[in-house]
């Protein structure tokens, strides 16, 4: 302040020539530091470029499109592919690093996929429902005879369960689908899928979609993303696949939507899920049928048993 | 009397100042709205410095308040993570030994004969796993998750890892909901061992309760991965705090500083420029300009040194007015002075100069006084001198035809001669000559008569002419010593008081006139002093002469009845001796008369000079001195 004084003293001319410009440039310096502070923890400013490959879970597919779509416009210097092949395809490809990242309607079980780097990444819920051929005018089954249809065939005339009188054709998915594991762990309370089901050589919710609308008195699962009107939802124990049945868990056919990466180091990936999980990619989800994660509350489950082994509700 | 009239004029000014500037000062000193101006410099000094401090020393606490927070919620965070990760790595361990427990049950219960404490103890303890998991995840998604603790969201938040609050929630529902398949299962498989359905309890321990907890060790270890992610992330975190404290402490030590800087530019603002100011101010009376003055703001030490300025300038620019005045009009007066003397140097002795108040108007009072008696004097000395000179024709007209009768007596026989002679003298005495010659006792007592008569008459002369008019000359003389010794007086009285420079220096040139007139008149009063010892001298040897004469003629008359004859003729030789002394003596005062002529002619002379060049040479340096000034 000594020192400031004098120089005024010295420099006064000058000193009060530039006065108005030194308020100026005092109150420029203070907007500087304040952005410097803002845009120094706003954002990395280098540009991400370069190239990821993913594949895995067609349930998922549509989802991860439209985004690494959104993705590339943000980012021009990012090439992304997506590409289908079902959810244990995306699981062994990201386990043996041919993809960056593998899409997965599943969990990938630790004995299969031992690698601890495997990390799991929920980016959204995924409602399955049955589908029916629309001549099929069944509104409605109970888990008990979709366990018939499907696992032990002694379901196999839609008149028995208040249809017309078509045979019942379940067509599922193959061994790869996460559709059907997920359909096969909820709705079959874990029981093999009977052996007259018409199995489809490909792993493709569109498959499966056509397949199910050409064949006269087929049944099939498909995610609600997948869904159009060329073929007939139906309702589980008198519940739609809705995000309000889901949340009350009275609705149990669905699954979280998995997007497994071998650690995260690659920041190209790193950005690509935070953008999944990034408001604009979970009102893609919206549009696609999916449920956004951050829908999802966190369930209030009481684990609490009646001691007398009373079973699951979901097998009973 | 001159120092009461010298007093005022210095003195009430100096009363009139004070009584003007003391009011004045007040009324200057504005109330400044910067109130900083109104506290004393130390005072303010103080206070700057004190905030200088308090800013220093909250920019530090507010560091080290936040380090020590961040640092607090880091520990907690990291406490929690730990405490969590080892809850679940310990709840995947039970996942692990429920399922090898169900394995164990399923072969113990097809061996043949197993054994049902063993079955039991087994179904005990999967009960128990099943609870202590089940308490695990529960007490982890109750109390655990980050979402539950509003400080580990903030510290996320801060990192802009706010979206892994609800990854870790989605990965823990996740957990949730294949525990939860699992747990069903695990519960139908307990059932279906208890009923002793060990092969659909097999069944459903490798179709469902199997794939489930594996599911559910899955989700589990995501969970405990993502919660070692999320140590990475509190690490960013903490980077980023550490980021954020370092901009804190430099935005805050900018915005010390900044805040120093400004708190010293306001203080020295309200030092230096008005510093500045008085200094403009002292300047440009440094450079003559009077009229400046300084703008004075607030009550500290600036603002009194600034009010006093103004008020010494207020009295120097009265002092500087109040001088200039007294010089014009001095300067009036002594032009008027001059003019004065003028008309004296023209002649004109009767003027009367303006008397003021101020030093000139005392030094025309003296002029005036001094020409006063200069004028009565050279008055008196023209009226002397023409009485001298009225006197000195008529002696040398006597003193002709007395010289003439004589120079008639002498070439005659020398009784006429001496009768043709004082007959002459006298229009009666040639008669009286004659009737001496022809009566000579009657003419001798006549002869004798008249010289008796020319003797008193000559005493009358010496005695009421030329002795009273020298001795009215010699008063003269003194009453002009007198008034010159005044003069000197007053002159030198004067040049004590004078303020004027060119007034002092007029008086000794004016002083010089006066002592060279002096000096004349003390010639004259020697030359009148001469005379009329020379005149005392002259009648005195005339009146012995004629004493004598009259003595022998007394003699012969008185005793002219005893031998008449011998006394013409004794009286011849004194009659030669009478004659020869008459001629002398006429000569004598012929020439003295002409020299008497001569002097009062000088003694005019000098008057007229003196009142002609005298004056003209004074005016004359009086003017070349005003010239000057």
């Amino acid at each position: 302040m000594i020192r400031e004084c004098r120089s005024s003293h010295d420099l006064q001319g000058s000193f009060k020539r530039t006065l108005s410009s030194c308020k100026s440039l005092i109150l420029g310096l203070f907007v500087a530091i304040f952005l410097c502070s803002c845009t120094g923890s706003g954002g990395d400013g280098t540009q991400l470029s370069g190239t990821i490959q993913i594949d895995g879970s067609t349930a998922l597919q549509p989802l991860v499109a439209v985004a690494a779509t959104a993705f590339e416009q943000q980012n021009p210097h990012v090439h992304i592919e997506v590409n289908g092949g079902g959810s244990f395809t995306g699981l062994n490809d990201v386990s043996s690093r041919k993809v960056l990242i593998g899409d997965s309607d599943v969990y990938a079980s630790f004995a299969a996929y031992p690698n601890p780097d495997m990390t799991d990444h929920i980016v959204c819920v995924i409602p399955f429902s049955v589908i029916t051929n629309p001549d099929i005018q069944v509104s409605s089954l109970t888990h008990e005879q979709l366990v018939n249809i499907f696992s032990s065939n002694t379901l196999t005339n839609w008149k028995d369960v208040g249809g017309p009188d078509i045979p019942i054709v379940p067509i599922v998915r193959p061994a790869t689908s996460g559709t059907r594991d997920t359909f096969r762990k909820y709705v079959l309370g874990g029981r093999d899928e009977g052996s007259s089901n018409q199995v489809l050589q490909t792993d493709s919710s569109a498959t499966v979609r056509d397949a199910v609308a050409r064949t006269p008195g087929a049944i099939g699962y498909l995610a609600l993303s997948a869904i159009d009107s060329s073929v007939r939802q139906l309702a589980i124990d008198g519940k739609y696949a809705t995000k309000d049945s889901i949340i009350a868990g009275t609705y149990t056919f669905w699954g979280y939507e998995h997007m497994y990466t071998l650690g995260d180091e690659n920041p190209i990936v790193s950005a690509f899920l935070d953008f999944m999980l990034s408001p604009t990619a979970q009102e893609l989800a919206v549009q696609k049928s999916y449920i956004p994660i951050r829908d999802m509350p966190l369930p209030q489950v009481a684990l609490t048993r009646a001691t007398d082994g009373s079973r699951s509700p979901s097998v009973a | 009397m001159r120092e009461t009239d010298r007093l005022p004029p210095a003195s009430v000014p100096s009363n009139r100042n004070k009584a003007q500037s003391l009011p004045r000062i007040r009324s200057d000193r504005k109330r400044s709205g910067n109130l900083l101006m109104n506290i004393s410099i130390g005072t303010r000094l103080t206070l700057s410095f004190m905030i200088c401090a308090l800013i220093a020393a909250i920019v530090t606490g507010t560091i080290g308040f936040q380090h020590a927070q961040s640092l607090n919620k880091q520990s907690d965070f990291y406490l929690n993570l730990l405490q969590s990760d080892t809850n679940l790595t310990t709840g995947a361990q039970f996942i692990q030994e429920i399922t090898s427990v169900t394995q164990n049950i399923l072969v113990v219960g097809n061996t043949p004969q197993s054994s049902q404490e063993t079955l039991h103890n087994n179904l005990n303890s999967l009960q128990n796993l099943d609870n202590l998991y089940s308490g695990t995840l529960t007490s982890f998604v109750n109390g655990q998750l980050v979402s539950k603790h509003p400080d580990e969201q903030a510290l996320l938040d801060e990192a802009n890892h706010g979206q892994q609050i609800h990854q870790q929630e989605t990965l823990a529902a996740s957990a949730l909901r294949t525990w939860h398949v699992a747990h069903a299962a695990l519960g139908q498989f307990m059932g279906d061992i208890t009923a002793g359905h060990f092969d659909t309890a097999g069944t459903l321990q490798q179709a469902l309760l199997e794939p489930a907890n594996a599911d559910a060790l899955t989700a589990l270890r995501s969970l405990v991965n993502f919660n070692k992610r999320l140590a990475n992330s509190v690490k960013d975190a903490a980077d980023v705090e550490a980021f954020n404290q370092l901009i804190t402490t430099i935005i805050s030590s900018v915005i010390a500083f900044l805040a120093i800087l400004f708190i010293g530019w306001l203080i020295s603002g309200t030092l230096v420029r008005r510093l500045l100011s008085l200094r403009q101010v002292t300047q440009a009376v440094e450079h003559g300009n009077l009229a400046k003055r300084v703008k004075v703001i607030g009550r500290d030490e600036i603002a009194d040194v600034s009010a006093s300025v103004n008020a010494m300038l207020n009295a120097i620019v009265n002092l500087v007015d109040e001088s200039r005045n007294q010089h014009d009009a001095l300067m009036n007066a002594a032009d008027h002075l001059f003019s004065e003397m003028r008309v004296v140097s023209a002649g004109d002795l009767r003027v009367n100069a303006p008397v003021s108040n101020d030093p000139i108007g005392l030094l025309a009072n003296a002029f005036n006084f001094t020409i006063g008696r200069f004028r009565r004097f050279v008055l008196r000395s023209k009226t002397l001198s023409e009485q001298l000179y009225v006197i000195a024709r008529r002696e040398a007209e006597r003193a002709e035809a007395f010289s003439l009768a004589l120079q008639s007596i002498q070439p005659n026989s020398d009784s006429q001669s001496l009768a043709a002679s004082i007959s002459r003298l006298s229009p009666s005495t040639p008669q009286e000559k004659h009737n001496a010659q022809s009566q000579p006792q009657p003419s001798n007592t006549q002869v004798v008569a008249h010289l008796y008569h020319i003797r008193e008459q000559l005493r009358e002369i010496s005695q009421e002419g030329i002795l009273n008019h020298t001795q009215a000359a010699g008063e003269l003389y003194d009453q002009s010593t007198q008034m010159l010794n005044r003069l000197n007086e007053m002159a030198f009285g004067k040049m004590g008081i004078s303020v004027s420079a060119n007034v002092a220096t007029m008086i000794p040139t004016y002083m010089q006139e006066v002592r060279a007139l002096e000096a004349l008149r003390a010639r004259m009063a020697e030359e009148m002093q001469c005379v009329q010892i020379n005149t005392i001298r002259g009648f005195q040897d005339l009146d012995q002469d004629l004493q004598e004469l009259y003595i022998t003629l007394s003699q012969p008359a008185s005793n002219e009845n005893v031998e008449p004859v011998t006394s013409i003729a004794e009286q011849d030789p004194h009659l030669q001796d009478v004659l020869r002394l008459g001629a002398t003596f006429a000569y004598e005062v012929t020439s003295f008369s002409h020299q008497l002529t001569k002097l009062s002619q000088e003694i005019q002379n000098t008057v007229v000079s003196f009142q002609f060049e005298g004056t003209d040479t004074l005016m004359n340096n009086l003017s070349s001195v005003s010239r000057t000034s």
